[in-house]
């Protein structure tokens, strides 16, 4: 891929001399982060009036083309995430990566191996139905647009899906056609801990596509199920023995709190798999994970519309299997920021301050740092920063790294 | 001697002979093979214990030969006579017992009963479902009254007194009994050079030194690569600087001579127990697990924790096999018609001991089986009021000599704010930091006492905890301030701690 020379010298030198200004209509986490920075609110349909937005999806789609933004302001969406966030682009865009690395014999191709086989229906239902009736098993069906596992459900018959199969050929038919999902292999081998599936929700801060750079939290966490895990065909139905997220998990039967008892933390997780399976195949394990953000990410890259006052954080979806290899679930360009327990919102507020610090609108980094609190710069400019290995699920020392890079003007 | 009577060892005797015949042994190779066999057997582990429990029960008296009263009056004063043991723990089985049988009375329910087995075929699959556990109707006010809690054993052990009348120098504190002998730093490094300074150990070296790690990981392989028995010293001698994870559950059943194919099969056995019979004592069970099992660590084994405890109540063979056991309540006139097959009332938290184990040893039975014999060797002399260096009462005048000796500021200082060291201390102590240390760094500890075959790591890193925090303890001015000071595990290091405490005093 061709790299964009190297932008430093133009990045605007940042402000300075008053407090920042954001808007933003959220009150939860990362307002909080905004106002302990100390930033000042200020109302968000005045366009001049702000030094940073955090704006929602829909601003994005309908205001931002039509908006012209001064050099200083910043943004925290790119204009078409959705080719990442989107469950029929991502596959779309990851397909297409894949024969082009094919095409130039390079064996990058095999390191594209994290997404398990996707079809977007109806346009696709015949291809679609042409490998299920080839291989079988269970496949999970996911509404592309929805969010907070809404729609989701799994089968493994046709017959459970043939709502889709009128769409592709009555496209004449004057009845509005089933929404779109997509239909995928389902992991069936998922990594259990107590009989229980999870999945890891972990951070990723790009601040440009052109050239790539990426960002990556050594925090996160794990969400368990409450049930334990069995690939019983009567309990193909319970969404709860299935699917993690925290929103379904929050109305099964066993739910009883908070929130509470529901997560570990990536470093949690890290230590009990190395107790099982030792360094080395952990390791091996987190780095294939860092691998897998960071192609997910190049190949969208092409496409993306690079806007130097944009950035981005997405939160990612990623699943072990029994044999430890990572499984790309979704990703999420508005992860959640409401915090449902005390170590969740210091997580996020942590996660989102460094974030900010990254992005610089205070202009107080020199542009040279590959830690900055608990991220590590994994792509840049330059290609991998560290290749084959990560701080991933590592002691997160953001204190003393930010006493470090900012000195004095810490406050 | 009873021991060579005891059923035990009949047990063991046949186990040998068993293994023997089946493997065709030579009879050259037999001498050499025999203290293998008896190991991988578990059958040393056993006697051992049987061992302990005999003398435990005072039934040596006066037959015991010189050198072995020596080794028990070794810090030249009596220690409080077995017999003062026995009846506080008398009087604790008595009313546990007592409250028991008035539940019992009150709901209707015998000590055990038939579960009632499902009629349709739909609802008995269900009913094998991995997740079983038992259902009880109880009242709403039901409280756990019957059982009892760690500040109950401080207490009786805060009763023992010692039988020499002239109090020997230096004894501070709540206990009124001397229990722990030369327990200062110096005396501790003469006996375990292991933990100078100097000594790299796992948990604490292997983080930052990748060459340490990968020549100690590779010398444990070859320690048991291919032995079916590993030789017990050379493992012990190994395990004194810490075990690397993936070495540890084949390490733990050698130091602890678990017979994990038999524990097996018991596990298995008693599962389906479970599943037919139901105890009185099951209402403690789920609640216990609700209360102190469901940390952040180890909510996702809450179903693993239930089965190992339930399981653990059933087994028969725990109060055979364990060093110490509590007597019967007074008028029982057998095992049976305990509400506790296992011989033990749990305490309290107690399933704080069983949940490491569900965490690190994925497979269950082996969890069971590991657990089975930690608890028979070392964890029973830490819920009941045990004598010798393997109780609870040790272990409390130890840290409290330990602490005074080292900064004799703390003690005064707590006393004016209502406290007692022991206060603080006690629960850190019978749980065996279980529940307070993150899960790796307990198995970091628990590898140092299965290797000296000694709990005073136990003392040592609670003293060494105290001193950690002792000058940020000493300008608080609340109880409360003090308990929160050290409530927080987040950043403790275990052989850290201990080794900054014991090679202090050097500098």
């Amino acid at each position: 891929m061709l790299r964009a020379p190297n932008n430093r010298e133009t990045k605007p030198r940042g402000i300075k001399d008053r407090p920042i200004r954001f808007a933003t209509h959220l009150r939860n986490v990362v307002y909080d982060v905004m106002i302990d920075r100390g930033w000042t609110e200020v109302d968000r349909e005045e366009v001049g009036a702000w030094d940073f937005l955090w704006a929602d999806v829909a601003w994005m789609r309908e205001v931002f083309d039509h908006t012209h933004l001064s050099d200083h302001q910043r943004i925290n969406h790119f204009r078409n995430h959705y080719e990442l966030t989107r469950k029929d682009h991502m596959v779309k865009n990851l397909k297409r990566l894949r024969k082009t690395l094919e095409r130039e014999g390079s064996d990058v191709a095999k390191e594209l191996d994290f997404y398990p086989k996707t079809y977007v229906v109806p346009g696709d239902y015949s291809l679609f139905a042409e490998e299920f009736r080839a291989s079988g098993g269970v496949w999970i069906a996911k509404p592309v647009g929805r969010a907070q596992g809404r729609g989701i459900f799994l089968f493994n018959k046709l017959s459970q899906v043939s709502e889709w199969r009128r769409g592709s050929r009555y496209e004449q038919d004057s009845e509005p056609g089933p929404e779109t999902y997509v239909f995928q292999q389902y992991i069936s081998n998922p990594y259990t801990v107590g009989g229980k599936k999870f999945d890891m929700r972990l951070y990723a801060f790009v601040t440009s596509y052109s050239p790539l750079t990426v960002w990556f939290c050594r925090d996160g966490f794990g969400r368990f199920t409450f049930q334990r895990f069995t690939m019983d065909l009567s309990d193909l139905a319970d969404n709860t023995v299935h699917l993690t997220n925290v929103a379904i998990q929050k109305h099964s039967d066993e739910y009883e709190g908070d929130g509470d008892g529901c997560k570990w933390s990536i470093q949690q997780l890290r230590e009990y798999l190395t107790q099982l399976h030792g360094t080395q195949a952990v390791d091996q394990a987190f780095v294939d994970i860092q691998v897998l953000v960071v192609r997910s990410l190049q190949a969208v890259a092409g496409r993306m519309i690079n806007d130097k006052h944009c950035f981005e954080l997405y939160g990612y979806d990623v699943m072990l299997d029994s044999s430890l290899k990572p499984w790309l679930i979704e990703i999420n360009a508005s992860p959640s920021l409401t915090a449902d327990t005390a170590d969740d919102y210091s997580l996020k507020h942590a996660m989102l301050d460094d974030m900010f610090t990254i992005a610089d609108l205070e202009g107080r980094l020199s542009g040279n740092e590959t830690t900055v609190g608990g991220f590590d710069q994994i792509y840049g400019p330059d290609g991998w920063v560290k290749a084959g290995q990560t701080m991933l699920g590592a002691a997160n020392r953001r204190e003393e790294n930010l006493k470090e890079i900012l000195g004095k003007e810490r406050k | 001697m009873d021991v060579f009577q005891s059923y035990t060892s009949h047990q063991c005797q046949a186990d040998i002979l068993d293994e023997v015949t089946k493997s065709k042994y030579k009879a050259i190779s037999l001498k050499r093979s025999l203290s293998t066999i008896a190991g991988s057997l578990g059958a040393t582990s056993m006697i051992q214990n049987e061992i302990f429990k005999h003398m435990d029960s005072g039934s040596f008296g006066a037959s015991l030969p010189a050198s072995i009263q020596r080794q028990i009056n070794r810090n030249n004063c009596p220690p409080p006579s077995i017999q003062q043991y026995r009846d506080l723990q008398q009087r604790l089985v008595d009313r546990i017992h007592g409250d028991l049988q008035k539940l019992s009375e009150d709901l209707g329910v015998p000590f055990s009963f038939p579960v009632e087995q499902p009629q349709t075929k739909k609802r008995r699959q269900q009913f094998d479902d991995i997740t079983f556990r038992h259902t009880f109707e109880v009242s709403e006010d039901f409280e756990m009254a019957f059982m009892y809690t760690p500040q109950d054993l401080l207490t009786l052990s805060l009763e023992l007194t010692s039988t020499n009348l002239a109090a020997p120098q230096g004894r501070v504190g709540a206990m009124k009994a001397m229990l722990s002998g030369d327990v200062s730093p110096q005396a501790i490094l003469a006996a375990w050079p292991e933990i100078a300074a100097a000594e790299k150990h796992f948990g604490v070296d292997d983080a930052w030194d990748m060459g340490f790690y990968q020549e100690t990981y590779r010398r444990g392989e070859t320690l048991i690569d291919g032995y079916t028995a590993p030789l017990l010293t050379s493992v012990r001698k190994y395990a004194k600087h810490g075990i690397p994870a993936g070495l540890r559950r084949t390490m733990w059943a050698t130091l602890l001579g678990a017979n994990i194919p038999r524990a097996r099969g018991d596990f298995n056995r008693l599962r389906t127990g479970m599943r037919t019979t139901q105890l009185l004592v099951d209402a403690f069970t789920a609640p216990d697990i609700e209360l102190h099992g469901l940390d952040e660590h180890f909510f996702v084994f809450e179903s693993e924790m239930y089965e190992l405890f339930a399981c653990f109540i059933r087994d028969a063979s725990v109060s055979r096999q364990a060093a110490l056991t509590p007597p019967l309540p007074t008028g029982v006139a057998s095992e049976a018609e305990v509400a506790v097959p296992c011989g033990v009332y749990p305490v309290a938290g107690f399933v704080r001991l069983i949940a490491p184990f569900c965490l690190l040893f994925s497979d269950q039975a082996e969890a069971y089986g590991l657990f089975r014999a930690m608890y028979c060797r070392y964890f029973c002399g830490l819920v009941t009021v045990a004598p010798g260096r393997l109780g609870l009462p040790y272990l409390l005048s130890a840290v409290e000599t330990m602490v005074h000796t080292t900064n004799p500021r703390i003690a005064p200082h707590l006393t004016q704010l209502g406290l007692t060291v022991l206060d603080l201390v006690h629960p850190w102590l019978v749980f065996g930091f279980a529940g307070f240390l993150s899960p790796v760094e307990w198995a970091c500890l628990w590898d140092r006492v299965l290797a000296q075959d000694s709990l005073l790591p136990l003392a040592l890193l609670a003293a060494g905890i105290i001193e950690l925090r002792a000058d940020a303890m000493l300008t608080l001015s609340s109880a409360n301030d003090v308990r929160d000071l050290f409530s927080d595990f987040t950043a403790i290091k275990a052989i850290a701690v201990i080794q900054s405490f014991v090679n202090q005093s050097i500098h």
